[in-house]
C-alpha cells in the first residue's frame, strides 16, 4: 500500500487534458450554503486534479456530505463557483452528472427491487444498453460476492451488502470522477481492503476519486492529498508528509484530533471514568 | 397488468417529447415505480393485509384494486334499483371520489415524498422536468386505474341497464372525476406541507389513515341509511341547493342529464367538467411547480435543521403516575416505557386507533331514542348499557395484544440482558400501562354517559363490568399472549399467533362475562356481591403473576 506516497509517478502516467493545461477536474471557489438559518459552508475553496484521490475529513456535521452533494448536482441552491470538468454545475448539472458516479452515504435505495433490477434501471438512466449493464453488473456483483444475491430483493439485505450494491451503481457507467460518501461504512475487513484496491486501480485508469471518510488509517494510506474541514471551513490541506511536517504529529488521527478537536479528549475519558463512580 | 400501461404510455410517447421530456427515460422510472408499488403493501390496506405474505407480493396494488372494485361493485347495485339516475349515481360517484381521495392522501406519502428518489434520481443524469413528468404520470395512472377500478361493475350496470351512450357518459364522468380528486389531493398536501414540516407530515397523514379506516369501518353500516336521507319517496327529482355543494351530485346530474335527458340538470352538468378543468388548471399552472421544488427540498438536507427536534421532558406527570401505580423499579420502568411507546409508535397508533371505529355500531344499537332526550327515560328501564360497558373490552383487548407487537421488536433483547430475576415485573408493568392509558379513559366517558341517563344506581354495574375486563385482560394475558414481552415480536408473527386467543376472548368469554352480568340483574343484591367476588378473582389472577419465570419466554 506505498502507492499513495509516490504520487508523483502515477500521476505522471495519467497525464489527461485536464492537468495538460494544469485546470482542475473539481474547483471550487467561494463555496457556501446553508440550511435555513444555518450556514453550512461558509466558504470553501478548493482544486482537485485529474487522476488525484482526494481524502475528504471532518466531524460530524462538518459540511462534507453538503459538499459532495453540490458538486453531484443535487443542491442547487448554493452561493459561489463550483465546476466539475470544467462544466458549471449549476448551468451543466446534465453533463456533469453523465460523467461522474456518485456513492452517497447512508444506505439508500430502492430496497424492495434486486440488486440486478436496480441496476439495470441505473444503467438506463445512464443510457446504457442493457446487456451491457447486465455483464457489467453481474461481473462486479460477483467480485463483491453478492451474485448469488443477484436476483433477491434487497429489503434482506444487511448495510454491508447494500453498501456494495450502492458502490457498483456508482461505477457501473464507467464514470471519469467518483464522489464517495463514506464508501467504507458498514463493510467488513475484507471488503474494506477490496475497495482499497479498487480505488487503486480506478486511480491507474486515471480516474479521480474524492471520497470522504471518518476511518482515518485508510484515508492516510491511499490518500494523495487529505483536505479536512471544520465548520465549514477547510483547515487543512495537503499531502499526509505535509501535514505531518505541519502538525508535527505521527498519525493522521492525531494530526485530525490536534486540528479539529480539542486536546482534551485525555480529560474526557477521565472524567468519563469518573462519572461511573 | 402494468405492461398495459406501458404500452398506452408507449402510443403517447410523441407529447412526452414535445413537453420536454427523456421519453425513454420516463418509461424507465415509470416503470419502475409500477414495480415497486406493486411489492410495497398499501398503506390504506394496511389493517387487512397479513404482513407474512408482503414481503414477496408482487401485485399489491393490483389485489387492492380488485378489493376496491367489489366494493363499488356493492355501491353500484343502486343503479339497478333506482329509477331515477340522479339518485342512483350518487353513491357510486361519491364513492368513487372518497375512496380515490382517501387512498390517495394515504399513499401519496409513499409515492409522491419518497424521498429515497432523491437520493437515486439526482445525481444521475436526469432532467428535472422529466422526473417531474414521471411523477405526473404514475400518479395520474394510479388514480386513474384505482377510479376505474371502482367504478368497473357500475360501468357494466350502466351499460346493461341504460345502454351504450349513458356507459360513455358513465366512464367520461369517471375520469374528470379522478383529475378532480388529484386536485384536492395535492391541495390538501400543499396546505399540510405549507404549515408543517416532513415529519410533521407522516403524523399528519398518518392521523389521515386512522381516519380512513375510521370511515371504512363506519361507512359500510351507513349507507343502508344514505338511501334514507335522499327522501327517495318524493316522485319528482328535486335538486336542494346544497346539492351544489357536492362534486358527486354534480356527476350524477349529468347522468341524468344524459339518460333522461333532463335539461334541467344543465347546470350540474356544466359544473361537473366545467370545476375539474378549472381544477387542472390551477394544479398544473400553480401547485405543480411549488409542488415539485418543495419536494426537491425534501430530504436533501443532511439533518441542518430540516428535521424538527422533539425534546421531551423528563418526569413528569408519567412518571408520578407509575411510581403510583406499580411496586417495583422494573415494573415502573415498563410502565413508562409502555406509555411512551404507545403514544410515539406511528405503527401502533396505526394498528390501534381504528378499533374506536368498531365500536360506532353500538350507537345504533341504541337507535334514534339517543338523541332523543325525552326518550331517555324510557332505555333508562333497561339495561342496554351493559352491552356497552362490554364491549368497550375490545379496546382494552385490542390494544393489549397489539402492545406485544412492534417494528423494533429486535430490541427486545434488553429483557433478556438485564439481571432480573422474575419477568412478572415487565409483563404487569405492561398491562398496567394500556388498562390505564387507552381503556380506562374511554371507560370513564362512558361512565360519564351511563350515569347521566341510568343514574347513580348503575354505579355497582359500573364497578363490575370493569373489574370483569380487568380480569379478561389478565386472562388473555396469560393464556393469549404466553411467551410475549412488549414490543418483542415483530408484526410478521402477528397474523399467525395469539390472534386465536383474542378470537376465544372477545366471542365466548366477553359475552359470557356481559349476560352473566345481565343476569346478576335478577337476582337481588346479586351484583353488590359479584362485585366482592370479581374483587377477589382479580386479586388471585394478579398473583399468578408471580409465578412467572423466565423459562417459559423464548427470544
Amino acid at each position: 500500500m506505498a502507492w499513495g506516497h509516490n504520487r508523483l509517478a502515477i500521476s505522471s502516467q495519467n497525464l489527461n487534458e485536464f492537468n495538460m493545461e494544469k485546470q482542475p477536474v473539481v474547483s471550487l471557489r467561494g463555496l457556501k450554503k446553508s440550511y435555513g438559518r444555518d450556514l453550512i459552508l461558509k466558504g470553501i475553496d478548493l482544486d482537485v486534479y485529474a487522476g488525484e484521490i482526494i481524502g475528504y475529513i471532518g466531524p460530524n456535521g462538518a459540511g462534507k456530505s453538503t459538499t459532495l452533494k453540490i458538486l453531484i448536482g443535487m443542491l442547487p441552491d448554493f452561493v459561489g463557483e463550483a465546476k466539475v470538468l470544467g462544466y458549471d454545475i449549476r448551468e451543466d448539472a446534465l453533463e456533469v452528472k453523465k460523467r461522474i458516479g456518485y456513492v452517497p452515504e447512508n444506505a439508500m435505495l430502492y430496497e424492495v427491487l434486486t440488486p440486478m433490477e436496480y441496476l439495470l434501471f441505473i444503467g438506463r438512466l445512464h443510457k446504457m444498453e442493457d446487456e451491457l449493464t447486465e455483464r457489467r453488473a453481474l461481473e462486479l456483483l460477483e467480485i463483491f460476492g453478492l451474485k448469488t444475491h443477484a436476483d433477491v430483493r434487497m429489503n434482506t439485505f444487511s448495510k454491508g451488502m447494500r453498501q456494495k450494491v450502492l458502490l457498483i451503481s456508482g461505477l457501473i457507467h464507467n464514470p471519469d470522477v467518483i464522489f464517495l460518501d463514506e464508501p467504507l461504512s458498514g463493510l467488513d475487513a475484507n471488503a474494506v481492503i477490496l475497495v482499497k484496491e479498487v480505488l487503486a486501480k480506478l486511480k491507474a485508469a486515471g480516474k479521480t476519486i474524492f471520497y470522504s471518510s471518518h476511518i482515518m488509517d485508510v484515508v492516510e494510506k491511499i490518500s494523495d492529498r487529505i483536505v479536512i474541514i471544520n465548520q465549514g471551513t477547510i483547515i487543512a490541506n495537503g499531502t499526509f508528509e505535509e501535514l505531518k511536517a505541519q502538525a508535527q504529529s505521527g498519525s493522521l488521527e492525531l494530526i485530525f484530533q490536534g486540528l479539529t478537536g480539542d486536546n482534551e479528549n485525555s480529560h474526557r475519558a477521565e472524567d468519563f471514568l469518573q462519572a461511573l463512580k | 397488468m402494468s405492461n398495459a400501461v406501458l404500452r398506452i404510455l408507449d402510443l403517447m410517447q410523441g407529447v412526452f417529447r414535445w413537453l420536454g421530456a427523456d421519453y425513454d427515460i420516463l418509461r424507465t422510472i415509470v416503470e419502475v415505480k409500477f414495480k415497486m408499488q406493486n411489492r410495497r403493501p398499501m398503506a390504506s390496506f394496511s389493517q387487512y393485509k397479513s404482513y407474512n405474505n408482503d414481503q414477496d407480493t408482487n401485485n399489491s396494488f393490483w389485489m387492492m384494486v380488485g378489493i376496491l372494485s367489489i366494493f363499488g361493485g356493492l355501491m353500484g347495485i343502486s343503479i339497478f334499483f333506482i329509477d331515477k339516475p340522479y339518485y342512483a349515481y350518487a353513491l357510486p360517484f361519491g364513492y368513487i371520489m372518497i375512496m380515490s381521495v382517501l387512498t390517495l392522501v394515504t399513499d401519496f406519502s409513499s409515492l409522491l415524498l419518497d424521498t429515497t428518489d432523491n437520493v437515486v434520481l439526482l445525481p444521475r443524469p436526469v432532467t428535472g422536468r422529466t422526473i417531474l413528468l414521471a411523477r405526473l404520470v404514475h400518479i395520474a395512472s394510479y388514480v386513474l386505474i384505482l377510479s376505474y377500478g371502482i367504478a368497473l361493475l357500475p360501468l357494466i350496470f350502466t351499460l346493461f341497464k341504460y345502454g351504450i351512450l349513458a356507459f360513455l357518459a358513465f366512464a367520461l364522468a369517471v375520469f374528470v372525476l379522478a383529475m378532480l380528486s388529484v386536485f384536492f389531493t395535492s391541495l390538501l398536501y400543499m396546505l399540510l406541507m405549507q404549515f408543517t414540516s416532513e415529519e410533521r407530515l407522516k403524523d399528519i397523514i398518518s392521523y389521515f389513515q386512522i381516519v380512513f379506516t375510521l370511515l371504512v369501518t363506519a361507512g359500510y353500516q351507513m349507507v343502508g341509511r344514505i338511501f334514507t336521507w335522499l327522501d327517495l319517496d318524493t316522485t319528482a327529482v328535486a335538486i336542494r341547493g346544497w346539492h351544489y355543494a357536492l362534486p358527486p351530485l354534480w356527476f350524477s346530474g349529468w347522468m341524468q342529464f344524459v339518460i333522461k335527458g333532463a335539461p334541467s340538470f344543465w347546470i350540474l352538468s356544466l359544473l361537473s367538467f366545467g370545476i375539474p378543468l378549472l381544477a387542472m388548471w390551477i394544479l398544473i399552472r400553480y401547485l405543480a411547480p411549488q409542488f415539485t421544488q418543495k419536494i426537491a427540498q425534501m430530504g436533501v438536507g443532511d439533518g441542518g435543521g430540516s428535521e424538527k427536534v422533539i425534546t421531551q421532558k423528563r418526569g413528569g406527570f408519567v412518571s408520578r403516575l407509575a411510581s403510583l401505580m406499580t411496586r417495583s423499579h422494573l415494573e415502573k420502568a415498563i410502565f413508562e416505557l409502555s406509555w411512551k411507546i404507545t403514544a410515539r409508535d406511528r405503527k401502533f397508533k396505526m394498528r390501534t386507533y381504528p378499533t374506536f371505529g368498531s365500536l360506532i355500531p353500538l350507537v345504533f344499537v341504541f337507535g334514534k331514542e339517543l338523541f332523543d332526550p325525552q326518550k331517555w327515560s324510557e332505555m333508562a328501564q333497561g339495561y342496554l348499557y351493559l352491552m356497552l360497558l362490554y364491549m368497550a373490552h375490545i379496546i382494552a383487548g385490542t390494544f393489549q395484544s397489539q402492545s406485544h407487537f412492534s417494528e423494533d421488536f429486535k430490541a427486545a433483547w434488553v429483557y433478556f440482558a438485564t439481571p432480573t430475576d422474575s419477568p412478572r415485573d415487565v409483563v404487569v408493568g405492561n398491562i398496567k400501562a394500556i388498562l390505564l392509558k387507552f381503556y380506562t379513559p374511554f371507560y370513564l366517558l362512558l361512565s360519564a354517559f351511563v350515569l347521566t341517563i341510568w343514574g347513580i344506581k348503575a354505579l355497582d354495574d359500573l364497578y363490575l363490568a370493569f373489574v370483569a375486563s380487568v380480569c379478561l385482560s389478565m386472562i388473555e394475558s396469560k393464556i393469549g399472549s404466553q411467551n410475549r414481552l412488549p414490543f418483542s415480536k415483530s408484526l410478521a408473527t402477528m397474523k399467525e399467533a395469539g390472534q386465536t386467543s383474542q378470537f376465544v376472548i372477545f366471542m365466548l368469554l366477553l359475552p359470557i362475562c356481559g349476560f352473566g352480568h345481565w343476569g346478576l340483574t335478577f337476582i337481588p343484591f346479586g351484583v353488590p356481591v359479584a362485585c366482592v367476588f370479581a374483587t377477589f378473582i382479580a386479586y388471585v389472577l394478579y398473583k399468578q403473576f408471580d409465578k412467572l419465570t423466565w423459562e417459559s419466554f423464548d427470544l
